[in-house]
């Protein structure tokens, strides 16, 4: 598989300087973004094209830390958050999000608790990556895959979070919106 | 249809534009503009009266199509053969009818694909008003600069769908332009701000033009445009803010149903007393002999809760960048109805920073094209990164989108994922491709359908379908499907299924060919004969660089074609030399597909690009 770390010539790791895979990222698209083939062969812009879009896939890849650990996980052979999992949530992780998604879903519609809610589940995903970066450095690749699963969960918890709290916002607009009717 | 050689972005030749002008055309809901840029300094086109910004109307009078301020001068005197707005239906099809019979200005046929418009003498399609928009722009550009102008950079909403740019394409290929790149506005402007101030940091653009709403967040580097997040509307602008001061005059009036062309010159006094409105507290507006008050004050109140939709744009736009609002430095503010200064108050509060409107906003985005048009042609130390406006998916069963490109994800780019049969014997799959963020299919846009056909028979779940979304720089899908157990392929550049078709297109430019009295049959012979040529020294020229890439029995086999082709383009008839270069490209589609994987695994295996060619 392609090794996203390699393509933007960086050091494989969880622990990545945001600013270095910027720049990295930039310089690549510099080179192989089809904005930039002007005059070129057929050959090498096909290459750079593809480049392009690798360096795309790459970049989001590794800006975001969950996806950044799935990444590091599937270079050594653990995959987790797929059908083909080899690592499976457990059960005591099941039950948290599940009390978590309730806690959610009875806020929905009060915007102040949803706001909390998000700031709760924001620090635990923090923590989270605290944990990423002390197990993939000791190399226990099970500890990294657990708390990868747990960011996973906590990101669509969030994500839930916000889709309420975008509703909620729309709801109290339109209500604004027909008193000036 | 499977391109020989597959290399070059579509669109785009592999050589460069030596002798050609590139400009950059704004093409507006309620005006467009053409830039020209030298050396990253853009500057506006005017026309013989001085003015850049042409009204986007369109006057089809008999035989004469007129465009620009005399068409909106009879748009303004009730004339119902005079079409205004028409961007707001590009890429709309039957299954928006409902919604925009309602709204838009004229009369509207569902019509077969794409939505039609019927005036007193004929019926036509969105994409030939817009084309005859482009067509009067270019020859403004032409006439200004006293040369041929057949390149540009063409602007579209960011929020635009694969449907609405693809028919924008097909619009400026009925003009005869080359499109270099659809360029997304808010992008256009952020560009032509950027190179203005020297500005570094993360902004906003927040762009309300006559029709369409854009929200951009950019992150502004040494050189480097990144649109890190757009949202938008791309059925909200200045022509709301009319509508509703429209409503208020009926209602006051107490009319309801009114005749096409009274309610066109209805608007028109709406939109003065609105621009007004921008200087003063208080006007009127006069219509059918009677004057109406308007103030700002009411017409405020109104407008707000449209204001409001922006704003939950632009938070959707922050939380997608993963930017907070006190981190955007400043907020751009393009197009027309930036003007009112509610909005700005507005806009200004919401974000809590400064705005910047130094540029004009009628034609900041037309420069921004223009400098991009620039940068295609002759190079730059720019690059813009883009992204894909709207979720990019596929229906499963049960009517639920599985998403394969997510929206804000940077183009160009690729997704590959795997499907499989779930009945034994199954020897075909239906794909329906959809564009949007909701959950279900009947909630977003159908882009397009096609069939995977030729699936060897075997048991539910064994068949590995792969399929391949790309999205090009334009922003523009393709998609194909390939059972990878056979290797059978199906591949379609997704054209919307209420889009033209191919053949409709054709049809257009023969017209609009016509109309131009030239000798379109002749030229139509000529460019199938030097089509024909090129595929085959393509093809010559691809054969004698990889014959490693040649099956048995292949190299005879293009050979024979090549030699039927060569007496087709050697008749007159333009059929049958289509035919034959359509049959060699059928031909040739699998060791194209070789040699181009071959080219990519030696580029990344560090082989030197010659070695591969």
């Amino acid at each position: 598989m392609q090794n996203h770390f390699e393509l933007l010539g960086l050091t494989p790791g969880f622990t990545l300087d945001v600013k270095a895979l910027e720049k990295a990222y930039f310089n690549t698209q510099m080179a192989a973004h089809p904005d930039r083939q002007i005059g070129k062969s057929e050959a090498e812009r096909i290459v750079a094209i593809e480049r392009s879009m690798s360096a795309n896939e790459a970049y989001e890849t590794l800006k975001n830390p969950m996806t950044r650990a799935e990444h590091l996980l599937a270079l050594s052979g653990v995959r987790v958050n797929s059908d083909n999992d080899t690592v499976k949530p457990s059960q005591a992780l099941l039950m948290e999000i599940m009390e978590l998604r309730e806690q959610i879903e009875e806020s929905r519609a009060d915007g102040k608790k949803l706001l909390a809610l998000v700031a709760d589940i924001r620090l635990a995903a923090d923590q989270c990556c605290d944990d990423l970066a002390e197990a993939f450095a000791a190399g226990d690749l099970h500890h990294a895959a657990e708390r990868t699963i747990k960011l996973h969960y906590l990101g669509k918890a969030v994500e839930e979070a916000h889709l309420y709290l975008y509703r909620v916002k729309a709801d109290h607009h339109d209500a604004h919106s027909h008193e000036s009717h | 249809m499977i391109h020989l050689l597959q290399i070059a972005e579509p669109g785009q030749t592999p050589l460069p534009h030596h002798d050609s002008v590139a400009v950059g055309i704004d093409l507006g809901t309620t005006h467009s503009v053409v830039a020209i840029a030298t050396d990253g300094k853009a500057e506006a086109i005017h026309d013989p009266n001085g003015s850049a910004v042409i009204p986007s109307v369109v006057q089809y009078h008999g035989q004469h199509v007129i465009v620009g301020h005399e068409a909106r001068r009879a748009f303004a005197e009730g004339d119902a053969d005079v079409i205004s707005s028409i961007k707001r239906l590009m890429g709309r099809g039957a299954q928006d009818f409902q919604e925009i019979a309602g709204q838009f200005p004229h009369a509207v046929e569902a019509g077969e694909g794409m939505v039609r418009l019927s005036l007193s003498n004929r019926s036509i399609t969105p994409v030939e008003v817009s084309a005859d928009i482009l067509k009067h722009m270019r020859a403004l550009a032409c006439e200004a600069l006293g040369r041929d102008v057949a390149k540009a950079v063409i602007t579209v909403p960011a929020y635009f769908d694969d449907a609405a740019r693809a028919a924008t394409k097909d619009a400026a290929k009925l003009a005869g332009i080359e499109v270099l790149r659809l360029l997304n506005e808010p992008t256009a402007a952020a560009l032509a701000y950027g190179l203005e101030h020297e500005a570094e940091g993360i902004f906003a653009v927040y762009d309300l033009g006559g029709g369409t709403f854009d929200i951009s967040i950019l992150k502004l580097e040494k050189g480097i445009f990144q649109v890190l997040s757009t949202a938008g509307d791309t059925q909200l602008g200045g022509d709301d803010f009319d509508q509703i001061i429209a409503q208020q005059v009926l209602k006051s009036a107490h009319l309801t149903d009114i005749h096409l062309g009274e309610m066109n010159q209805l608007l028109t006094a709406c939109r003065k007393a609105k621009e007004m409105l921008s200087e003063v507290e208080q006007t009127s507006l006069e219509w059918g002999g009677e004057r109406f008050e308007i103030t700002r004050e009411n017409f405020e109140k109104k407008i707000n809760s449209l204001i409001g939709i922006t704003l939950l744009c632009a938070e959707q736009a922050l939380l997608d960048a993963g930017v907070e609002k006190s981190a955007i430095k400043a907020v751009v503010m393009v197009g027309g109805s930036t003007r009112v200064p509610m909005v700005k108050r507005a806009v200004a509060e919401w974000f809590g920073c400064p705005l910047n409107d130094s540029l004009d906003p009628d034609l900041v985005v037309a420069m921004g094209a223009a400098i991009q048009a620039e940068a295609l042609t002759k190079g730059s130390s720019n690059l813009l990164l883009d992204v894909v406006p709207l979720s990019l998916g596929l229906e499963t069963y049960g009517g639920i989108i599985e998403k394969i490109i997510h929206r804000n994800t940077p183009i160009p780019t690729m997704v590959q994922q795997e499907f499989t049969t779930y009945q034994d014997g199954q020897t075909a799959i239906v794909f329906h491709i959809v564009q949007g963020e909701r959950e279900k299919v009947s909630d977003c846009r159908s882009l397009a359908r096609f069939t995977l056909t030729g699936i060897p028979p075997m048991v539910a779940g064994a068949a590995r379908v792969a399929v391949t979304f790309q999205v090009d720089a334009d922003g523009l899908l393709s998609v194909s499907a390939k059972e990878t157990t056979s290797g059978i392929i199906a591949q379609i550049t997704v054209k919307p299924s209420y889009g033209l078709a191919f053949e409709e297109i054709e049809r257009m430019l023969r017209d609009s060919m016509e109309h131009a009295k030239s000798d379109i049959l002749e030229r139509l012979l000529v460019e199938a004969r030097v089509e024909a040529e090129r595929v085959m020294l393509e093809l010559t020229h691809a054969m004698a660089a990889s014959p490693e890439q040649l099956k048995p029995g292949e190299a005879e086999m293009f050979a024979a074609q090549m030699v039927t082709l060569k007496e087709a383009a050697a008749g007159m008839d333009r059929e049958r030399i289509d035919y034959e270069t359509h049959q060699l490209h059928a031909l040739v589609g699998g060791f194209a597909e070789r040699r181009m994987n071959a080219a990519i695994t030696g580029a990344l295996t560090g082989k030197r690009v010659e070695d591969v060619t």
